[in-house]
C-alpha cells in the first residue's frame, strides 16, 4: 500500500531532521519540508508547479504543522489554511499539529478545525504513535 | 531523559536542548553523518604537516616555526576542552630553548575536512594569541570564516563520540 505523503512545517532543522528520520523509518518516502506558516501557504498555493514536481503525492494527505514558529506560527496557518482550502482543492490535507506542550487549551483551539487530525508532542510521541497518527497501518 | 552534555556547557540552552533531542531520538550520529557526508584524507603525520603548512603560510607566515606537527594518539581531551597544543621548552647545551609543536589527537584522523581544518586553525591561532581571547577568536575566523559553528559540531561530535563510541568510522582504538 502507498504511503502518505507528508509535508512538515517547522523552523527547527533539527525537528524537521528528527521527524523526517521518524517518517522514513515507518516507509514513508516523500517528505516535503517548509520552514515556517508563510513558505508553507506559498508552497500549497504554488499548486502547479508542486503537482509537476510530486505528481501524485502532492498535495500532501498529512501537514505536521510547529504551533511555534517565527514569521507566520501554526495557528495563524491555520487559519488562513482554511482561507485557502476555500479556493485550491486542499480536501485531502489532513494535519497533525506539533507543539512543544501539551497544553489542553492550545489542543482544543487546533481541534476546532475539521482538518486538524491529531496532536504530537515534540520528544515525547514515539515513532509507534507518528505511524498511527498518520494512519499507517 | 536530560542528558549531560560537557563538551557543550557553555552554548546556549536552546541550542544543548536541539541536540538533546537529537541524542534522545537516538539520531544524533545520523545527524553528523548527513551533515558531513565525506571525510579528509590527511591520513598520516607527513601529510599532516603539509596540510598544517600550508595553511600556516597562508595566513600566519611570520611566526615562529613549528618544530613537529603530528597526530598523537596520547592527547585526551582535558576538562572537555578542544586544548591541543603545546610550547615545549628543552634545555639544549646550557640554553633553555622553546618549540612550538602541533599535536592533533587521533580522534581528528577519520573526520570530515572542516573538523580538522577547525582544529588545526585553532592551534595555529595559538602561535600568535595564546589566551582564547578575542583576538584569538577573530583569527580563527580569518583562517576560517566558519569557524563558530564548525567548533559547536566538533564538539557535538566528540558528545557522539564519548556516547556511542563512534561516529564517521567504527575503530578498533
Amino acid at each position: 500500500m502507498q504511503q502518505p505523503s507528508v509535508l512538515i512545517i517547522d523552523d527547527s532543522e533539527i525537528e524537521r531532521y528528527i521527524l523526517s528520520h521518524q517518517l522514513k523509518k515507518i516507509g514513508v518516502s516523500e517528505i516535503m519540508q517548509q520552514t515556517n506558516g508563510t513558505s508553507g501557504l506559498e508552497f500549497l498555493k504554488n499548486y502547479l508547479y508542486n503537482l509537476q514536481q510530486y505528481g501524485a503525492s502532492f498535495p500532501p494527505a498529512i501537514i505536521i504543522l510547529d504551533v511555534n514558529m517565527p514569521i507566520m506560527g501554526g495557528f495563524e496557518f491555520l487559519q488562513k489554511f482554511a482561507e485557502l482550502k476555500t479556493q485550491v482543492d486542499l480536501d485531502i490535507c489532513q494535519i497533525l499539529m506539533y507543539s512543544g506542550s501539551d497544553d489542553p487549551q492550545e489542543k482544543a483551539r487546533a481541534l476546532q478545525y475539521d482538518f486538524v487530525k491529531g496532536f504530537l508532542i515534540k520528544g515525547e510521541s514515539s515513532t509507534e504513535e507518528l505511524k498511527i497518527e498518520i494512519g499507517i497501518t | 531523559m536530560s542528558q549531560n552534555l560537557p563538551y557543550l556547557a557553555h552554548y546556549p540552552a536552546h541550542l544543548q536542548n536541539d541536540i538533546r533531542r537529537l541524542v534522545d531520538a537516538n539520531t544524533l550520529g545520523d545527524w553528523l553523518r548527513t551533515r558531513y557526508p565525506s571525510l579528509h584524507k590527511v591520513a598520516n603525520d607527513n601529510d599532516l604537516r603539509e596540510y598544517t603548512m600550508s595553511l600556516k603560510n597562508q595566513y600566519l607566515k611570520k611566526t615562529t616555526p613549528l618544530s613537529k606537527v603530528i597526530y598523537d594518539s596520547k592527547i585526551h581531551i582535558v576538562n572537555h576542552a578542544l586544548g591541543l597544543h603545546s610550547y615545549v621548552s628543552r634545555v639544549q647545551g646550557g640554553k633553555l630553548k622553546s618549540k612550538n609543536e602541533l599535536r592533533v589527537s587521533t580522534l581528528f584522523k577519520n573526520t570530515p575536512d572542516a573538523f580538522l581544518n577547525m582544529i588545526v586553525v585553532h592551534e595555529l591561532a595559538h602561535l600568535k594569541e595564546k589566551q582564547h581571547n578575542k583576538a584569538f577568536y577573530q583569527l580563527c575566523q580569518h583562517m576560517l570564516p566558519d569557524y563558530h559553528q564548525i567548533e559547536f559540531d566538533v564538539r557535538v561530535y566528540l558528545t557522539e563520540l564519548e556516547r556511542t563510541g563512534w561516529v564517521f568510522v567504527i575503530s578498533k582504538t
